[in-house]
């Protein structure tokens, strides 16, 4: 959209020194009234401008239309902490997935082994793995700890997610927190759900 | 719930629903038929026996039988008949086991090509062989390779990812439909276009390999859908449309906003569907005439599946089949059009 627009600036400006050039050509070798004529190609040489100033104020509009929306968009991005509960954590990549699309806070951790924990306390997101944690504290690991959190921080998001199905489907984990997703989701639906719970 | 266990004389388990709460009443029972205060699980009274016979031992627990003599007799039948129903219990077992074991076979066999595929790009972008015997310049050498055809690495990336959709998509299928704790949907709010772009953009080197030119209209409506299951029905529709569409075409996708769906259609050159055709195209195991002629069909699942996918998700799947023939190498094209409506939310 930049280029196009720098190309149309281009374009118009080329069009307009032409044009001037022509006129002022023109009336070069019509060897009129010379100060007069300069008014009249100064004249027309600023409608060019105008046009461009018109091309690039419509375009101003729309970049800070779209810079306000990337303003706000960014501005979640930046102040949204997302965590993550997985004991792999660190064989899978999602937290630099995240991170490269903009979700600056996003951390992982291996275990929550106390609820108070200064990681769990400042996120707004948290997702956990239903394999393989919480199972210091809860007998049903991650749905047992995934409960807990969301009764402890009722206003936090808790998204379950794993690689199995959902073990226990009756399990009441599954409807008191905000979400589930399978652990080969893609980024995308990722995202969509962090933003889905912010919007 | 009546709780049962079964043993034969060499003590081992025939069958049993016993919860570990069960363990302490089933040491401890010792009559023909007795009342306990306080099952441990449901909390009531509960009528309990225990019965040995010279085939094993039979346990009951009911909580309905009222009198001592109705109960006995409901377990004296108990132990007779479940040891001749032992040879018919089998029977079902392996039956079910088959068809289960068929299931995954089927899931097994579909991944294993797809892993072939990826096997198979990944290697011949750059040679095993050669990887495996400079394994400590690896990295350097597969860094030149890539260097000096990115345009083929860029294809084998992206044909990775569309089989890693294929995969996911199997998956999905044995997950949501296969298994019998099935119907395991999760909706969330998803804007349209991205979802069909997402799985689009993997099907450019198919698209570009015939010259087809997708056009697909700016949309920002968003379904409630599940995901996954959708995505099976996008890839089996896009697969179907790179296959069985006519080359230097226009493919159009848009959207219309209705009141409560969103419908997106999806215009094409493809072959012709003839009129007997029409119905039966969306049942299972069926492929077009013409596909078969020219030796393209598939497994005949392919708009069956979209159709089963898209009506787990409470939406419509509808093909609109042209009526003009145009004939490209001897093969009937026409303009056919296909809709998925989907509910907003």
């Amino acid at each position: 959209m930049e280029n196009m627009t720098e190309y149309y600036e281009w374009i118009f400006s080329g069009v307009g020194a032409t044009i001037v050039g022509v006129i002022f050509t023109y009336f070069l070798i019509e060897r009129k009234k010379k100060n007069n004529k300069i008014k009249t190609s100064s004249k027309i040489s600023n409608g060019n401008i105008t046009i461009n100033t018109n091309v690039n104020a419509v375009s101003r509009v729309r970049e800070s239309f779209k810079e306000i929306n990337n303003k706000e968009n960014n501005k979640l991005k930046d102040i949204t902490k997302i965590l993550f509960v997985d004991d792999k954590h660190t064989d899978f990549q999602i937290v630099s997935i995240l991170k490269k699309q903009g979700w600056k806070n996003t951390k992982s951790i291996k275990d929550i082994i106390n609820l108070d924990d200064p990681k769990v306390k400042e996120s707004d997101i948290i997702f956990v793995d239903i394999n393989g944690v919480g199972s210091n504290l809860f007998k049903d690991e991650g749905l047992g700890l995934a409960s807990a959190l969301k009764n402890k921080y009722n206003e936090k998001k808790i998204i379950l997610y794993s690689a199995d199905n959902k073990g226990d489907r009756f399990h009441k984990a599954l409807r008191e927190v905000d979400g589930c997703l399978s652990k080969d989701a893609e980024p995308f639906q990722f995202s969509n759900l962090i933003e889905n719970l912010l919007g | 719930m009546n709780h049962f266990k079964i043993t034969d004389n060499l003590e081992s388990s025939i069958s049993d629903n016993l919860e570990s709460d069960c363990l302490n009443c089933y040491n401890s029972c010792d009559t023909l038929g007795g009342v306990i205060d306080c099952c441990p699980i449901y909390k009531n009274k509960r009528r309990q026996g225990k019965i040995l016979n010279s085939k094993g031992v039979t346990f009951l627990c009911c909580e309905k039988t009222k009198t001592t003599k109705l109960f006995k007799s409901k377990l004296e039948a108990l132990s007779y008949a479940y040891y001749d129903l032992v040879i018919p219990r089998e029977q079902i077992i392996s039956e079910v086991k088959k068809s289960e074991q068929k299931k995954v076979n089927r899931l097994v066999h579909n991944l294993t090509s797809i892993n072939a595929h990826n096997i198979q790009e990944i290697y011949n972008l750059i040679p095993q062989e050669i990887l495996s015997s400079n394994w400590r310049n690896q990295i350097e050498y597969i860094q030149k390779e890539l260097d000096n055809d990115k345009y083929k690495a860029s294809m084998v990336f992206l044909r990775i990812a569309k089989h890693n959709i294929h995969m996911k998509s199997e998956f999905s299928i044995y997950r949501k439909l296969d298994r019998d704790d099935n119907a395991d949907l999760e909706f969330t709010v998803y804007p349209f276009r991205v979802v069909l772009l997402n799985v689009l953009h993997t099907f450019f080197g198919d698209f570009t390999s015939k010259n087809i030119y997708v056009q697909v209209s700016d949309f920002y409506g968003k379904i409630l859908i599940d995901y996954e299951t959708i995505q099976v029905a996008l890839y089996h529709l896009l697969e179907n449309s790179a296959k069985y569409s006519k080359p230097d075409t226009n493919i159009l996708i848009d959207f219309k906003d209705n009141d409560k769906t969103i419908v997106m259609s999806i215009q094409m050159i493809s072959l012709h569907i003839p009129e007997n055709e029409r119905e039966r195209i969306l049942l299972e195991g069926v492929s077009g005439v013409t596909a078969k002629k020219i030796g393209k069909q598939g497994d005949g699942i392919g708009m069956w599946r979209i159709k089963q996918m898209i009506e787990l998700n409470n939406g419509k799947f509808e093909i609109k089949c042209g009526d003009g023939i145009e004939n490209f190498r001897g093969i009937p094209f026409s303009e056919n059009t296909f809709n998925i409506e989907l509910l907003k939310n």
